[in-house]
């Protein structure tokens, strides 16, 4: 593990935003190109060995997605609508991202993704996401944790199965 | 690290969250912090009790009153519950770093 290629996460407490940043040994383009093209983002983006599936798709400014985290067994976990408000190559991408499965409404993140250019062709991106409340913002933190617990139970389960 | 569970389980409540940050700014007595909740005393009681047991709020007596504060230092001490947060975003950017290496070679 190379330690200037970990992912920094920068969230104060009481803020509505975080970030999220990562250096790439990978030139900018391609980068851009990766997180731009849904046939390229359904093969990394899901978490947890899930796969991402999108319902639909228009990456362009003034755009809109919507995607599917479906688990090993082929169940919907969850789905993410969003709006894409500009995609700019090679350096800028912004949308909405709304998590489909709360109980009301409207609690969207802007996300910001900028792609800055560094020496001997790495790339560092920077994800700045935005929420309406410190508590959505938060609860977003938190989703890491409660889908690692799921995680976890999943992996249960499966050594549950396979000792029968 | 039994320990350490219990402290996520506290700060999983939404609404031991809200007395978390209620006590942030401004140290409080139990019927002050459950004039802030829709819950009903007792619920709030116990909500105090489980945060207190684990450390991120003390419990002081004040004359006739308990004032509940917020206890900074332990919260920082959980402060790495964003860590699974990031792991999903690290093991996410790997396996992008990964699939571009992989094409590259083709």
């Amino acid at each position: 593990m190379k330690t200037n290629d970990s992912t920094q996460i920068i969230a104060e407490a009481g803020k509505q935003e975080l970030f999220i940043i990562r250096e790439f040994d990978i030139k900018r383009e391609r980068l851009f190109e990766a997180f731009s093209t849904p046939e390229i983002l359904e093969k990394f983006y899901a978490p947890f060995g899930n796969k991402m599936v999108f319902n639909a798709h228009d990456y362009r400014t003034g755009g809109s997605y919507s995607w599917c985290n479906i688990d090993q067994q082929g169940r919907i976990l969850c789905t993410f609508n969003g709006v894409i408000h500009e995609i700019h190559a090679p350096e800028r991408i912004i949308h909405t991202s709304e998590f489909m499965e709360l109980p009301e409404r409207g609690h969207v993140v802007l996300e910001v993704m900028a792609f800055e250019e560094l020496p001997y062709n790495r790339t560092r991106l920077r994800i700045h996401d935005v929420c309406l409340s410190v508590e959505d913002r938060d609860a977003m933190l938190q989703s890491g944790m409660e889908s690692g617990l799921v995680e976890i139970f999943r992996q249960l389960d499966n050594l549950l199965t396979s000792d029968l | 690290m039994e320990m350490r569970r219990d402290v996520f389980q506290a700060i999983a409540d939404p609404t031991r969250r809200a007395i978390l940050l209620l006590l942030a700014s401004q140290s409080l007595t139990a019927g002050a912090i459950a004039a802030n909740f829709e819950s009903s005393r007792p619920t709030v009681s116990k909500h105090l009790s489980i945060l207190t047991e684990c450390e991120l709020l003390r419990a002081e007596q004040i004359g006739r009153e308990v004032y509940y504060h917020f206890e900074a230092k332990r919260m920082r001490e959980v402060a790495d519950f964003i860590e699974p947060f990031r792991t999903m975003w690290d093991d996410r950017f790997n396996r992008l770093e990964d699939l571009l290496k992989t094409k590259k070679r083709k």
